[in-house]
């Protein structure tokens, strides 16, 4: 048998039965089972390939058919007459550039941890994690329909939640982990409405099936609109967009690889997926899609503000994806699925790598503040240099990857409407800004921490490895707009030839937005340069004094959290303590025991009629006597 | 078979009672070896009968009052594909609730949990009504006893106040089921089932709500739910796990039993208002949870929350809404049982249940800490455990006729996941503040007890199909007996 689209549910089954293995019987076996985890993460690599060749052939043999990689497993839950949900795989261009991202991370990731938890407690745990963490998420990309897709949702949510909590003893790790889980839940709680309202007039949770009845206009444009964009929610959630964007720069608790597996590369892109894999019908519906493009942009600007200011070098990393993702929203919200697809594709391998070298440098001198650090760049030359390239990418300065995705954003936005192309030129300066005060602060200048930095060296080859090879890709996933590169692996036109298949119509180059982008990325770059690089940091300092209020107003992320923490406390804590103190008083107390009282005290008074004595009771009967006769007389 | 597995848990109480007081006829062993025994008689059901159609299994009629009333009494034993489940409920969380009070050495206790066990299992395989309520009465005699008798705190008010609270509910149940038999001329239910919906008239009406409202203070819904909170708090962990896991779900079991098939039109009418209240109660419930200091109250506070969806899918009279709020009666009783058995480990090490008292437990209990956040997860609705595959069917049902209800029941989830996350993250995370000198489960019937619930719980969660099948059989007892319109 060979393995290609049919078998993507193997991509499931062998992290999961790794999971099992190692979670229960890894402390037994040697190295604590992390080779198993390798091992399933390269087969998944070995499979993912496969696949991506079978697709390859099958497109040029057969052209593109929407329904025909449909695969359905087994029924799931069969209610005849009622309800069906079938356990489905489905293999499509967004599957296969999804896959390509998450294996290859994920090995990686894998193997770069090897180096990086050694010693750990409870490294068995954390690979076990890995392995749980990357069967939900390839489930989730290869999944067919809806509700399966809400199953491997709400798995790799679990999957983050538990490795954010990895070092549950630290309170802010333990807090951080729950935040991630409730204010992504948010998200959720949108996503399943969605999910049950176009189950309601669609009968089926089947995507391919949703799409086409939404574009033969079987159902009314209010209510798709309104389930839409309750999926909608979902996405913001998971890929902490505006205004749920709050749990994404606390998830840094977890340790690095995590950050670079989940919270950069691949769980933080499943909203992005999702409306990429809906795209389809939002292109359907005008309302639905600038509430896309609109968040989008909102949070790729005040994301980037963030990113200005922040001192913890995993945290500006933290909120430059917060906004990245928001380009990609941008792009779904113009209609550009290559656009989107293709920065997706290029910002997982650039930040993956970023996260990474970061995870070298706190590796090396403990220190994740980068206000301390400084002056690694000949200590420490190979992670010095593919963070640079990482930084570059994501600053966009050609020929790196990220300038070429960011470019087709840009493009497609400059044709939409010039406030947006203007406002996302602005965030692309901020992003060139903060990547390049990153670099600066961390790799050169004197030290800030003698100590720190005498004890700093290079990190294992288990380490630096992963690095090269993704800061290789990071160079090079760019050059795909390209039809001959993307001939080399047997893609006609290119990567968007790989997403739009048959009709690559919609991807091409304009020299002068290309030139206005690369004359911003240099801007920004210039101007990191000339205030912490070439004044040594003086110029920064001075600049602390111009606008107190805005730096406040950054360095608290626009009170966000303070806000959030204020509804909680005084609005919804304030609400149950009054619904308890209802509770307790007015429905228990006097209405279940006030009840219980004053049955009691008619009892205590009405057993004085009980008197014992012969006359009363005579009394009694014959007013009784006169009082039924009266009422038979008066009846007849 | 049906009838042997009823008498099993009263001929068990009998032998413990009657047992040698020596260390060879220790009653927990007694009592385990005859739950077990219940247990594989009930595991059997679905594998002898057919409930295809809503027939029934082991069906048993006796006659019993022929002559002093206008119409026959019998007596009549059977289960549909809803019974079955519930009774196999019963019996798996009996065998727990003996595991968990293995350092209970009383005869007393033994018998009257076996007592408990017995009578909640004739409540589930009556098919007359007078017999139904006789076992419905029977159950409380052992919750009293072993509440008052067992239980920690204020368990003397806790226990009258069940007692009573379930009294009235009795009374009303009580008054419905008459109205009911004379308006059909019998209390046999399948006779009464197979007559199809009775006719409108004012007493139906009066029938309906005197029933409805006993089988929601069982269930409990806001406003009738006070006494939950305050019969966990003090009940033995045996006790809450068999008052949470299984007697709660006899309101449920009533509703669709006896209301559904003879009364169901009038949720036509008055299903918004039901709807409406179950979903009050999810939010009610789910928002208080948020100020209880003492973990059992949470857990109890939660349970309201999760039975108003019940009463939401079985309000929205639609196919999968009453499925789903079938279900849920399940799988609420696997999760919540294995609440309560983690609470009950907590408490025998570290004498608290205030959430405040404890921190950073994790590093000295990691089996229960493991046992606690796989029993949380599944009460918050993760997909992949049971919880979640009966409240997404009853999601999808009750979306069909009360849109709006589902929603704000749907935005109870998100308040699940805040309260158990938060609380469990207050109890087992962060720094840890006290030292037990006790230690993590060490003995095999403590894990064996939680095994038994966890197991279900994540099997029927990834693979649903065998168990929703045989609930799927119950229900078209319903359907065919026209209770949907």
């Amino acid at each position: 048998m060979s393995i290609g689209m049919q078998q993507s549910w193997l991509l499931t089954l062998i992290p999961l039965t790794s999971f099992l293995i190692v979670s229960l019987f890894g402390k037994k076996l040697p190295r604590q089972g992390d080779w198993i985890v390798v091992l399933s993460g390269s087969l998944c690599f070995l499979i993912t390939l496969l696949i991506i060749g079978d697709f390859q052939s099958f497109f040029h043999g057969h052209g593109f058919e929407p329904d025909g990689n449909n695969i359905y497993n087994f029924d799931w839950i069969n209610i005849p007459n009622y309800l069906l949900i079938e356990y489905s795989t489905f293999v499509d261009a967004i599957t296969v550039v999804m896959l390509f991202v998450v294996s290859l991370v994920g090995l990686m990731v894998i193997i770069y941890s090897i180096g990086y938890m050694q010693g750990e407690q409870r490294y068995h745990w954390y690979f076990s994690l890995l392995a749980f963490f990357l069967a939900a998420m390839f489930t989730l990309i290869t999944t067919g329909n809806l509700l399966q897709l809400y199953l491997a949702w709400e798995g790799v949510g679990l999957g983050s939640y538990l490795l954010i909590g990895f070092y549950w003893e630290k309170q802010s790790a333990a807090e951080a982990a729950k935040k991630a889980f409730i204010t992504t839940r948010i998200g959720d709680v949108g996503l399943l409405i969605g999910i049950i309202m176009l189950w309601r007039v669609a009968g089926t949770f089947d995507i391919q099936t949703i799409i086409q009845l939404a574009q033969e206009s079987t159902f009314s444009d209010g209510y798709l609109t309104t389930a839409m964009i309750f999926l909608f929610f979902g996405a913001v959630g998971k890929s902490a967009q505006f205004p749920l964007h709050v749990w994404l720069p606390d998830a840094m608790e977890g340790p690095t690889p995590v950050s670079a597996l989940i919270h950069a590369a691949t769980m933080v892109v499943a909203g992005v997926y999702l409306v990429s894999r809906m795209l389809p019908i939002y292109t359907l519906l005008p309302i639905a899609q600038n509430l896309i493009l609109i968040t989008g942009l909102i949070t790729a600007l005040l994301a980037a503000t963030m990113g200005l200011l922040a001192q913890d070098i995993k945290k500006v990393l933290a909120y430059s994806t917060v906004s990245q993702l928001g380009y990609m929203f941008v792009a779904l919200g113009v209609g550009s699925l290559t656009a989107a697809m293709f920065h997706l594709f290029t910002h997982a391998f650039f930040k993956a790598l970023l996260f990474l070298g970061s995870g070298s440098v706190i590796h090396a001198t403990h220190k994740q503040d980068i206000s301390q650090l400084g002056g690694l760049k000949n200590k420490m030359p190979i992670t010095f240099v593919t963070f640079s390239i990482g930084a570059l990418s994501l600053a966009g300065i050609p020929p790196l990857s990220g300038f070429w995705s960011k470019d087709e954003i840009l493009l497609y936005t400059s044709e939409f409407g010039a406030i947006f192309y203007g406002l996302l030129l602005f965030a692309a300066l901020l992003t060139a800004i903060y990547s390049t005060r990153l670099v600066i602060l961390t790799f050169f200048g004197t030290p800030k921490d003698q100590e720190a930095n005498d004890h700093a060296h290079e990190s294992p080859k288990l380490m630096s490895v992963p690095l090269l090879i993704l800061a290789f890709f990071a160079t090079v996933s760019g050059f795909f707009i390209f039809p001959f590169v993307g001939n080399l692996v047997g893609f006609d036109s290119g990567f968007s030839g790989i997403v739009y298949l048959d009709h690559p119509h919609d991807f091409h180059i304009e020299l002068s937005t290309m030139l206005v982008a690369i004359s911003v990325s240099l801007l920004g770059v210039l101007i990191g340069y000339l205030y912490w690089l070439n004044a040594d940091g003086r110029r920064a300092e001075n600049a602390k004094e111009w606008a107190p209020e805005v730096r406040n107003l950054l360095l608290n992320n626009y009170y966000f959290d303070n806000f959030y923490q204020a509804i909680i406390n005084k609005f919804i804590l304030g609400l149950a303590s009054i619904i308890a103190w209802f509770d307790d008083q007015v429905v228990n107390r006097s209405g279940i025991d006030g009840s219980a009282q004053i049955i009691n005290y008619i009892g205590f008074r009405l057993k004085f009629l009980q008197t014992g004595k012969i006359p009363n009771y005579v009394l009694m009967m014959a007013l009784g006597i006169i009082l039924f006769s009266f009422i038979m007389v008066v009846n007849y | 078979m049906v009838v042997l597995t009823l008498l099993i848990p009263f001929l068990a109480s009998l032998m413990i009672s009657l047992s040698p007081n020596s260390a060879k006829y220790q009653p927990k062993y007694i009592a385990l070896f005859f739950s077990l025994i219940t247990f594989l008689f009930s595991m059997s059901f679905p594998f002898i009968y057919d409930f295809a159609d809503g027939a029934y299994g082991g069906y048993e009629k006796f006659v019993w009052l022929n002559e002093l009333f206008p119409f026959e009494i019998s007596i009549a034993f059977g289960v549909d594909g809803l019974a079955c489940l519930l009774v196999i409920l019963t019996n798996l969380l009996a065998i727990s609730a003996v595991l968990i009070s293995f350092n209970i050495k009383d005869k007393a206790y033994y018998t009257w949990l076996m007592i408990l066990q017995g009578s909640i299992i004739g409540v589930f395989v009556s098919l007359n009504l007078i017999q139904f309520f006789i076992f419905w009465e029977l159950e409380l005699l052992p919750m009293f006893m072993l509440i008052t008798f067992w239980g920690t705190g204020n368990r003397e008010y806790s226990a009258m106040k069940f007692v009573l609270y379930t009294l009235v509910a009795s009374a009303l149940i009580l008054t419905g089921i008459i109205i009911l038999g004379y308006e059909t001329q019998s209390f046999d239910i399948i006779q009464i089932n197979s007559m199809g919906m009775l006719v409108d008239s004012e007493l139906v009406s009066f029938a309906f709500w005197f029933l409805m409202i006993g089988f929601l203070i069982k269930l409990p819904i806001f406003p009738f739910h006070t006494w939950l909170p305050d019969a966990h708090t003090d009940a033995p962990t045996a006790v809450s796990v068999m008052l949470a896991g299984i007697l709660l779900k006899m309101g449920g079991y009533g509703i669709l039993k006896i209301i559904l098939p003879t009364m169901g039109f009038l949720l036509n009418d008055y299903g918004l208002l039901l709807g409406s209240l179950g979903a009050f109660s999810i939010i009610y419930g789910a928002i208080q949870t948020l100020k209880q200091s003492d973990l059992k109250r949470v857990i109890a506070f939660s349970s309201i929350s999760h039975m108003g969806f019940v009463l939401v899918g079985i309000a929205s009279n639609s196919e999968l809404g009453i499925l789903g709020a079938s279900l849920q009666l399940i799988t609420h009783g696997l999760i919540s049982g294995l609440l309560f058995l983690g609470v009950g480990l907590i408490y025998e090490r570290t004498n608290t249940r205030e959430i405040s008292d404890m921190s950073g437990i994790t590093n000295q209990f990691p089996k229960i800490t493991l046992i606690m956040m796989f029993a949380g997860l599944a009460s918050l609705g993760l997909p992949g455990m049971i919880g979640f595959i009966a409240e997404i069917i009853i999601f999808i049902g009750s979306y069909q006729s009360l849109p709006f209800v589902t929603v704000v029941a749907i935005s109870g989830v998100l308040f699940s996941a805040a309260y158990m996350l938060w609380s469990l993250q207050r109890i087992f995370f962060g720094i840890e503040k006290n030292k037990y000198n006790s230690e993590d489960i060490n003995s095999w019937p403590q894990l064996v007890s939680t095994l038994l619930l966890m197991f279900p719980i994540v099997a029927f969660g990834i693979y649903p199909q065998p168990f929703i099948a045989i609930m799927e059989e119950g229900l078209n007892f319903l359907l065919n007996a026209g209770a949907i319109l």
